[in-house]
């Protein structure tokens, strides 16, 4: 028999880590963008950090803040909320791998758009926060959405960090990448096999969809 | 200036990584006596066991260099169907061994058994909760319990036991499945689940965990290590001589001072 359930729970993992990586890459990249301050080329290093560690270190690091003995675990642990081994963990470390993929992507277009548009609109009586929402993050859609695409597909793969801190509880915390893991190890070919071909077919699904969107849109501004 | 210490450095970087990965025969000591190195494929939980073997062996035979490769015995059984280059295996059950005896991928007359282990229930040292047996662990205040992995043999033991307690499937949902037996040593240690199944050799071995539990031989498969020499091996003498060694008076002392139980 077939358990279908690994990828269900990666698809909603990577559901809910999508709109984390979104919200905070777009306050990210509107703080990082046009601003120029004091250590700013280091903040934006550790924001792209996760993207080039190995995903293990991320992994590490959460199970070390989030664990009983830990900063966060710790002060978890008296409001009774234990967040280690849970599918909250998966969502978390999948978002904090996405990340700096919607990050990257958001900063790039809105640095693209045309500086005097966001201008005409605050001349316009727009208020900043405005001009950013109506004009910019608009102008910036294709960018944006590249961003999301990638942040999804890089969540529903995520394995490092996932392993550690969500642990491989059955049917509960095992993804498709951790039972992929286990598969193999186990020497179950057919069931990894299955479960490789499916996520390959997925990501590659929403990279062709992504670039015949973008090639579309170029042509709309032609 | 920049660009050239740049240039520099990036020369120096790939001149050294290709000193090390083509070292010509310059850069070799001389005199180099002939070694043979054997790969030892072995059960995780015998890791702390097979380094003091393996030092006191050298000591007398340091002409052998011995290559430990350390896993799940599942997943180590499969690397040598798929045909890794090992050259004696031991492995924490009696089925791992069976399988490769079935595929002629072992020499059968080179099957010896090493010693016998204990299934335990540990939990974190400093651990509070009402945890006495195995039955406490479908308690709800234990969340989570650190199990082997299917085809981790200490995970497969332990959801023997838990099986006949009639108390599987509420364990099981809270098992978080570790890779190998250590794995699930390594989160009770670390404090991240309430309650661990290990074998009694490696709760000994840690400082940081207490065991409560024995479990009772009746309720799960004895828990054996055989070993064998590899059909594939290159090096039969050398591993064969290491394997009589573990087996000999002299290793089993070692063996039962860490916790282990004569075969």
């Amino acid at each position: 028999m077939f358990d279908a359930q690994p990828l269900i729970l990666s698809l909603q993992v990577a559901s809910a880590a999508t709109p984390l990586a979104f919200g905070f890459g777009i306050l990210a990249a509107r703080a990082m963008s046009g601003r120029h301050f004091w250590g700013k080329s280091v903040c934006e290093a550790i924001f792209v950090l996760p993207l080039v560690l190995p995903p293990v270190v991320t992994g590490y690091t959460l199970l070390v803040v989030l664990g009983k003995n830990g900063i966060g675990g710790a002060a978890l642990g008296k409001i009774g909320v234990s967040l280690l081994f849970t599918p909250v963990a998966a969502v978390l470390a999948s978002a904090i791998v996405a990340f700096p993929l919607m990050y990257q992507s958001a900063k790039a277009a809105l640095e693209n758009v045309d500086p005097h548009l966001q201008d005409a609109a605050r001349c316009l009586g727009a208020s900043s926060q405005g001009a950013f929402w109506t004009i910019s993050l608009p102008l910036a859609r294709s960018g944006i959405l590249a961003g999301i695409v990638l942040s999804f597909a890089r969540s529903l793969g995520e394995f490092g960090a996932t392993i550690l801190v969500a642990g491989n509880i059955a049917g509960k915390t095992t993804t498709a990448p951790v039972a992929i893991y286990l598969a193999a190890e186990e020497g179950d070919m057919k069931l990894a096999g299955i479960l490789c071909a499916v996520l390959a077919a997925a990501n590659l699904a929403f990279i062709l969809a992504l670039n015949k969107w973008l090639r579309q849109r170029k042509n709309e501004i032609r | 200036m920049r660009k050239w210490f740049f240039a520099l450095a990036l020369a120096a970087i790939a001149a050294l990584s290709f000193r090390s990965i083509f070292a010509p025969p310059s850069f070799v000591p001389k005199a180099r006596p002939q070694k043979t190195e054997i790969v030892i494929s072995a059960a995780a939980s015998l890791k702390n066991v097979l380094t003091e073997l393996g030092a006191n062996y050298q000591k007398t035979h340091p002409q052998i260099v011995l290559r430990f490769n350390l896993g799940s015995s599942g997943a180590l059984q499969k690397q040598i169907e798929a045909g890794a280059r090992v050259d004696l295996f031991l492995c924490a059950a009696d089925e791992n061994m069976d399988e490769l005896a079935a595929k002629n991928l072992i020499l059968k007359s080179t099957r010896a058994n090493l010693a016998r282990n204990k299934l335990v229930l540990i939990v974190p040292k400093n651990s509070a909760l009402p945890i006495y047996g195995f039955k406490d662990v479908a308690l709800s205040s234990v969340q989570h319990v650190a199990v082997g992995a299917p085809g981790v043999p200490a995970g497969n033991r332990a959801q023997e036991v838990f099986t006949k307690l009639g108390i599987w499937k509420n364990v099981n949902a809270k098992a978080v499945r570790g890779k190998d037996v250590r794995a699930a040593l390594a989160q009770v240690e670390m404090g991240n689940v309430e309650a661990g199944i290990v074998y009694r050799t490696d709760a000994l071995a840690s400082s940081r965990v207490r065991i409560v539990a024995i479990a009772p031989t009746s309720l799960h498969a004895p828990i054996r290590y055989p070993l064998a020499v590899v059909a594939a091996t290159q090096n039969f003498a050398a591993a064969r001589t290491f394997a009589r060694y573990l087996t000999s008076a002299q290793a089993q002392v070692v063996l039962k001072n860490r916790g282990f139980v004569m075969p």
